[in-house]
């Protein structure tokens, strides 16, 4: 898959966000979201509330979730 | 670009619906069916913005789809094209779906996308295998399965198509989503995929979306119509409507011509306003063409 961009409010503020899609990862999804030089990677899961996204780099909850939603809106 | 997303004013776009394909015109011949079934849901069920709205206050985020299970019988589930399923978390999702005592719930599980995307249907055959086994944790609440490919998948690829079609199980029904243009500007491509469809019983889906206008191909390869309606919400709601009005037109048409099933899922960039599309869907369908669909309950 290859990179794409998406928007989606990092704090109060509207972003656009580079998405890198990690193919290698094969039981869930993998993504490395660039917002400039700054870079986490996040991953999908299941929970019993649906899908869920997570990251082990520093990204407040609301962030994660909102990229989360961008990224499903993207390849929906 | 995000899939669908016009890049033109969407008032400037011809929202009519095409003409029926060719495929259409020989699938539908046999007269009225007996009876079509009609499924209407959304294409999420886990929305906070719908407490309040559509979800009772302080709904917790682990109910919401026993919520939603109260209120649409339908779900296309995305959450299997992001993670390889696994049976034990599909028979947990149906459990919450039988605390809202909806015996018709359907959940259309979306092809994973290590299936669509990543191994573009080559060597896939165990990863099918055991994503239909997870799937199936679903029991009788298991619909039929919907296979996105990507926008990059184009004819060049018809014959890893063919291959991948020619072995799905037969016990298990399919709708796949075309989306790279070629497969509908080129005439030939077109003609051979729906007719490749349609010989081994594999349901197509059309995508109704302002950007995209290609993707209406109009092509029924079964009996069956697997619509994905996005719709551009907040000022364009009216417009909306009317896309949905247009549909009920062509389905009363296609219904008297043997149509067995109608799935209808609607999405919205911002899905605040998806609920209430999805309500007027079912008012609409169950008006004009007998649906029998229940009607939406909102938060009183």
């Amino acid at each position: 898959m290859e990179p794409f961009e998406i928007s989606a409010l990092v704090g109060n503020k509207m972003e656009r966000l580079t998405v890198v899609p990690q193919n290698d990862a094969q039981e869930q999804s993998e993504y490395d979201v660039y917002l400039g030089s700054r870079k986490a990677r996040i991953w999908t899961d299941f929970s019993i509330m649906g899908l869920e996204w997570h990251s082990a780099d520093l990204i407040a909850e609301d962030t994660l979730r909102n990229i989360g939603l961008a990224i499903e809106g993207y390849d929906a | 670009m995000e899939f669908g997303r016009p890049e033109k004013d969407i008032l400037l776009i011809d929202h009519t619906l095409p003409a029926d394909g060719r495929v259409t015109a020989q699938v539908l011949s046999a007269g009225a069916a007996e009876r079509t079934k009609f499924h209407v849901g959304c294409a999420k069920w886990g929305r906070k913005e719908w407490v309040g709205h559509l979800y009772p206050d302080k709904t917790p985020e682990k109910e919401f789809l026993t919520e939603y299970g109260k209120r649409f019988d339908t779900i296309e589930f995305a959450a299997s094209f992001f993670t390889r399923p696994d049976r034990e978390s599909m028979v947990r999702w149906l459990d919450r779906v039988k605390l809202a005592g909806n015996d018709d719930f359907m959940f259309i599980p979306k092809v994973s996308k290590e299936i669509s995307h990543i191994s573009r249907l080559e060597n896939t055959g165990e990863l099918l295998k055991d994503f239909i086994s997870a799937v199936e944790g679903f029991g009788p609440h298991l619909g039929p399965m919907l296979l996105q490919l990507s926008d990059s998948f184009g004819t060049k690829y018809f014959e890893r198509m063919k291959n991948f079609v020619e072995q799905l199980p037969k016990e298990h029904r399919f709708f796949i989503e075309l989306r790279h243009e070629n497969w509908f500007s080129d005439e030939t491509s077109r003609r051979k995929v729906f007719e490749l469809f349609r010989e081994y019983g594999v349901g197509t889906v059309i995508t109704d979306t302002s950007g995209r206008r290609d993707c209406l191909h109009m092509e029924l390869t079964t009996p069956d119509l697997y619509v994905r309606f996005n719709g551009n919400g907040e000022e364009h709601q009216a417009h909306d409507r009317q896309r949905v009005d247009d549909w009920a037109h062509r389905i009363a048409d296609w219904k008297g011509r043997g149509l067995k099933n109608v799935y209808f899922i609607l999405s919205q960039t911002k899905e605040l306003d998806t609920p209430a599309l999805a309500a007027y869907a079912i008012e609409r369908f169950n008006e004009q063409l007998g649906a029998g669909l229940k009607s939406v309950v909102w938060n009183p």
